[in-house]
Formats: C-alpha cells, structure tokens, sequence
C-alpha cells in the first residue's frame, strides 16, 4: 500500500519535472496554446521580442474591435489600444484577479475608452437624461429575449454605434470583461438599481438593433 | 414592469456568448501599423530599462513578478538562514579558546619568563 503511495507521488513528481523541463527548454517562437498568454507577456516583459510581437499580434484585432464599439471612431479606437498596450506591459499578474490575458486586456481597453468618452463628453449626465426618455420608449416596445439572426462583427459594431455611449460601456463591460452590475455601478458612478436598469436597457436596445432588418 | 430582477441583468449567456462570437470575427488585416506602433512602444519601453535582463536572471525576474510572496518568503528565509549559519559559525568555543592560549613552556621558549 505505502509503496504504491510512493510510487503515485513519485510518478506526479516526474510527470511535474516533465512539465517544468519542457516548459524550461521550449523554442522561443513555437506557437504555444491559448492559455500560455500570460507566459508569453511574462516573455515578453523580460524583453523577449518574439512573445512581444506574438502577443500584439493576437490581442491588436478584438481590442481594436472592442475599441471602435466603444468609440465609434478609428483614430481614437486605435489612440486607445496603443494606450492599453503601455498599460498592459506596466501591468501586474496580480491586478487581473485570476482572469485571463484576453479578458484582462479587454478591461484596460474598455477603461481607456472611458476616459476617451469622458474627453469627448460623451459619458455626461445631461446625456444621459436625454438618452433616458428614449431609453423609456424602448423598453415598451423592445423584444425581451428570444433567437437573435446572425450578425457580423461590422452589423454588431454598427448597432452598439446606435446605443448611447454609456448603454455601450455597461454592454461592454459585461459582455467581454466579466463585470458584473455592482463592477460597472462602480465604474460608471452609478448606484446598483441604476447599473441594474442601465445593463437591463442596453441588452433590450441591442437586442432590438440586431433584430432589425439590415438597410 | 421594467425594472429588471438582478438575475434577468446579470444572467444572459447566450447574448453574452453571441457578442463574444462577433467580436472574435473582428477582421485581422490592415492592422500592420497598429502593431508596429505598438511594439515600437514596448522595444522604447525595454531599452529603457535599467539592464537587460537575460538568461537564468530574466527567469527569476519573470518568476518573482508572477508569485512576488513566494520568492520574498523564500528571500527572507535565506537570509534568516544565512544569519544563524553566520551566528554558529563566529560564536567563540571555550575549549578552542583554552587551546589557543600560549602555554608556560612557550613563553619560557619564547623567553619572557
């Protein structure tokens, strides 16, 4: 029994030193999975050009995507993910709670696009009120749930591009960075319920524009 | 009624999932000169940096950013160590002392007495 305890332990620290010994002599350059993306910031924050390169490579498309949802504006969108980039290098393992690269970097982009907003004066309150009334209109008439059509991501852009730019960032911000409502009540300045309606809104309003037809 | 419960604002996977599918088929081209700026960026931002940092020190580096209480713990431990080896080693021995004293015979021999 003892011996066929040691035997497994000694088997997990071989297969352990396996791993590490593999790890320890990978060619740098050869593709690595989805999940090596925070070895290939550790890479490329040690100064490896090849993890730098392979990480802008696979993060520029969806934040530049995400970018021009939020702002709606390609010299911005792409002022913003340069911004991110700095920030994500700067950055700490321990700042992303646990999530992954992907959705980590989405949060710094989706936060970057706030302060564009903020500049352009988009994120006010006045404008709020004002997208409020319309905001009141949709909820009679917007569709609650049921089967979306197919989209692609220019149809999806272009109809978060018809939401108010803090129903996009409630949107954003739960669809692509994990937050939930307390995080963009936080985010926003808003108190909870108001994060709860704001989110509840944006869903029904982007849900309405999918549904439409295309022009 | 308008007002959304907290779970029918939190929970709507499949919108969630839908929006994650189309921003996943965010065209890859005409990007070039994004990237270059942004790795222009990281190439000022590394030579800025003190020293170069390669090999087995880039490692240690790299590990201490990813699991910084660990290599302090382990930092602090060694050094602890390195004081009570330090300690056991410089503490004086009576019985060495004793025999490192000069004897009668070498100070007749060395005539002073």
């Amino acid at each position: 029994m003892n011996s066929r305890t040691a035997t497994g332990a000694a088997g997990a620290s071989l297969s352990q030193l396996g791993r590490w010994v593999g790890r320890a002599l990978r060619v740098p350059g050869v593709p690595m999975a989805e999940g090596d993306d925070w070895a290939l910031w550790h890479a490329a924050c040690a100064g490896h050009e090849a993890s730098a390169t392979r990480l802008v490579h696979r993060l520029t498309p969806q934040a530049i995507g995400l970018a021009m949802q939020m702002l709606m504006r390609r010299e911005d969108a792409e002022d913003a993910v340069q911004e991110s980039f700095l920030r994500l290098w700067g950055s700490r393992p321990s700042d992303a709670h646990g999530a992954t690269l992907a959705t980590f970097f989405n949060t710094i982009v989706i936060n970057r696009c706030k302060t564009w907003l903020t500049r352009r004066r988009e994120l006010s309150a006045d404008h709020e009120q004002l997208t409020g009334l319309s905001d009141a209109q949709q909820d009679t008439t917007a569709p609650n749930g049921g089967d979306l059509p197919g989209f692609s991501a220019a149809q999806l852009q272009a109809a978060m591009g018809r939401l108010p730019a803090r129903q996009r960032m409630a949107l954003g911000m739960w669809a692509y960075a994990d937050a939930d409502v307390a995080d963009i009540a936080r985010a926003l300045e808003l108190d909870r319920n108001a994060a709860h309606q704001l989110l509840h809104r944006a869903k029904l309003a982007l849900r309405q524009q999918l549904q439409e037809p295309t022009p | 009624m308008t007002t959304p419960t907290p779970r029918e604002a939190s929970d709507d996977p499949g919108l969630r999932e839908r929006l994650r599918e189309g921003l996943a088929q965010a065209p890859t081209t005409g990007l070039e000169a994004l990237e270059s700026r942004a790795l222009a960026q990281w190439r000022q931002r590394t030579a800025g940096q003190a020293r170069p940092s390669r090999g087995a020190l880039a490692l240690l580096q790299a590990g201490w950013h990813q699991h910084p209480a660990l290599y302090s713990g382990a930092l602090l431990a060694l050094a602890l160590a390195a004081v009570l080896l330090f300690k056991t080693w410089s503490a004086s021995d009576p019985a060495l002392d004793e025999l490192l004293q000069p004897d009668l015979l070498s100070f007749i021999a060395a005539g002073e007495l």
